[in-house]
């Protein structure tokens, strides 16, 4: 009876041994790559952050990583919680936004050098000095560049007028491929642009709307979040085509949406996380994701006036984007 | 753009202003300096838009604003006035909720974050002024507004019979003055706060409503866009005198589509933003600048 209990003793000791053995071994052999990805918006503020937060959770499952969200929204957060993922030294990546963390990340990255960082679209100024920070971003000026292609080909008055978010540096790359675009099919298009100097603030952006519309526009465009939808209106009220960013309008348009130039975030970070798990992480160096990744398209809605001719020429463009033949800069024509 | 589209441009973005402005003069006449409308006004823009889609109407839409900002000012009221906190605290602290408390509330309510649009057959439609529209200029300018600009114009005249030609203006002004003596004259100046705090509540929802049904029939987070600060830059600018409160938001009104009309003519964008406050600045310099002028000029002997 003694005998037995004790050798039962041993039995549980060399089984919880063995256990524990093996699972650390399985855990170091499939050991799952970590990334922490700090947002400087609540993420329920945006439709494309909602998008972006549900498509990575998706593609962690899909792709076998693991990714740890954290909102990082007010300013006095923002050092501190990008310290607190660098010290717990738990993340193998740690991906923060836009030029309101820059500064944060770049402090946090001093120190902690084997820590490595990435930062979504923040024009880090002269990033090849710094060694643990990748930028990657989203190219605007390819979709921004097709939009005007496309009402280049659709303007009939050669008018045409865009409401832009505010007079920055995203909103102007987004200005300088449509300007562009606009003249590679139309080169004696006139195109105006208008600045709302705010991205929540629809009735103004209904204003300019119209006030583009009396000026003789007859395709308006608009890059402006909210502020945009207003734009839209304006559109439908004096029946002009409406070439939309980010989302479509089919219930404010009704059939006037010529296209919408979209992003899909999602798809860039999974590129770009899975591009640094393969080992091609560039620190000091800035990485643009385009349609050829398919992170950004112009996409045409089910409803869109936008004849077959004018569509087979834009893809004509589009492929020559894909080639490499068109360069497109990032500089304005004119505001 | 032309004059008229100019001035009716002007009459239509002056018409929440001088409405949240004139909500803004009961709180002021009684002694509360009432920051927080622009908050009150965002959640009259969020409950007129909520009411509208339920019940179908943006009638019912407008009145869902004007009770659902008047609950929130009774609220503001009840901290201010029976729980002494500083009217300027609770007001960041109204601004706050109303801020998260709409964009919250979008996805229990609409299922959506960030906006909500209205199918466009649900808003306010504009009103084509019958005999009005027939003269030129000034048909152009006064007709084809939604039906809240025209009430805005009436509560001007309305707020300044009551205000001065009625005793419960009179209360309202003795209260703000000094409480202690209007208390003692037999005035429940705790009532008289409450009833002049919840027309400030009703006139700010119906600033709300006007934002987001009368033009552009949607709710967007953040879409009063500091609309209510502007108001209350009126208020002070006309020393809370009903008449001249809406002069103000008119030149506030004006000098807004006069931007957006210069807006693509390609002068900077950062430029244009600040002529509503050199406009203000100029026109709160003019009196004193004029009188010390005219002092001047009375001062010097005359040589004949």
């Amino acid at each position: 009876m003694y005998d037995r209990t004790s050798k039962t003793k041993t039995m549980i000791a060399v089984l919880v041994i063995a256990m524990m053995l093996a699972g650390s071994s399985a855990f170091a052999a499939s050991r799952r790559f970590r990334v922490a990805y700090v947002s400087c918006y609540p993420v329920d503020s945006a439709e494309w952050l909602q998008a972006l937060v549900s498509g990575l959770k998706e593609y962690a499952k899909k792709d076998n990583f693991e990714i740890k969200i954290v909102e990082a929204s007010d300013s006095s957060g923002y050092e501190p919680k990008i310290q607190a993922l660098a010290e717990s030294g738990y993340y193998d990546l740690i991906i923060t936004s836009y030029d309101f963390h820059a500064p944060a990340t770049i402090s946090v990255a001093k120190k902690f050098p084997n820590q490595k960082f990435a930062i979504l679209d923040a024009g880090v100024r002269n990033i090849e000095q710094y060694k643990n920070i990748q930028e990657f971003k989203l190219d605007r000026l390819e979709t921004a560049y097709l939009a005007g292609c496309v009402a280049g080909l659709m303007t009939k008055t050669g008018k045409v007028g865009m409401v832009g978010g505010a007079d920055m540096g995203v909103i102007n790359e987004i200005i300088a491929g449509w300007q562009q675009g606009l003249r590679k099919t139309n080169p004696k298009v006139v195109d105006l642009v208008v600045y709302a100097n705010s991205f929540s603030d629809p009735s103004k952006g209904k204003e300019l709307g119209l006030s583009l519309a009396s000026k003789g526009c007859d395709i308006i465009a608009s890059a402006a979040g909210g502020t945009g939808v207003g734009a839209a209106q304006a559109a439908a009220e004096v029946g002009k085509p409406f070439v939309a960013w980010d989302v479509h309008y089919p219930d404010v348009l009704h059939g006037l949406e010529l296209g919408s130039a979209v992003n899909y975030f999602e798809v860039m970070f999974r590129h770009y996380i899975n591009s640094v798990r393969a080992g091609n992480y560039r620190p000091g160096t800035v990485r643009v994701y385009g349609i050829a990744e398919r992170a950004c398209d112009f996409e045409f809605p089910v409803d869109s006036p936008v004849p077959d001719s004018v569509r087979a020429e834009v893809e004509k463009i589009r492929q020559e984007i894909l080639d490499g033949k068109i360069r497109i800069s990032p500089d304005l024509l004119h505001k | 753009m032309n004059l008229a589209q100019l001035l009716h441009v002007t009459l239509r973005v002056s018409a929440p202003i001088s409405l949240a402005a004139l909500g803004g003069l009961f709180a002021l006449r009684v002694g509360v300096f009432n920051i927080a409308i622009e908050g009150f006004m965002l959640m009259g823009c969020f409950a007129a838009v909520v009411g509208t889609h339920f019940a179908a109407s943006p009638y019912i839409g407008i009145i869902c604003a004007m009770l659902v900002s008047m609950f929130m000012t009774l609220i503001y009221a009840f901290f201010v006035l029976n729980l002494n906190v500083d009217p300027i605290i609770c007001a960041l602290a109204s601004i706050s909720v109303s801020t998260g408390l709409t964009r919250y509330l979008l996805r229990p309510i609409f299922g959506t974050s960030g906006r909500f649009i209205l199918p466009s057959d649900l808003g306010l439609r504009s009103l084509n002024l019958p005999l009005l529209e027939k003269i030129p200029l000034v048909g152009e300018v006064l007709s084809g507004h939604s039906i809240i600009v025209y009430i805005s114009w009436i509560l001007v005249v309305v707020t300044y019979v009551v205000l001065y030609k009625t005793s419960f203006g009179l209360s309202i002004r003795a209260t703000g003055l000094k409480p202690e003596a209007a208390a003692s004259a037999g005035i429940p100046t705790r009532r008289v706060q409450y009833i002049a705090l919840s027309i400030n509540g009703l006139l700010c929802g119906l600033a709300g409503a006007e934002l987001a049904l009368g033009f552009t029939n949607m709710f967007n987070e953040g879409m009063t866009n500091g609309r209510g600060f502007t108001a209350l830059a009126a208020l002070i600018l006309a020393n809370s005198e009903p008449i001249a409160t809406f002069g103000a938001c008119l030149l506030f009104g004006l000098s807004e589509a006069i931007v957006i009309a210069l807006s693509s003519e390609g002068y900077a964008i950062q430029l244009l933003s600040m002529l509503p406050y050199l406009l203000a600045i100029i026109v709160a310099l003019l009196p004193p600048v004029a009188s010390r002028i005219s002092k001047l000029v009375k001062a010097t002997p005359r040589q004949s």
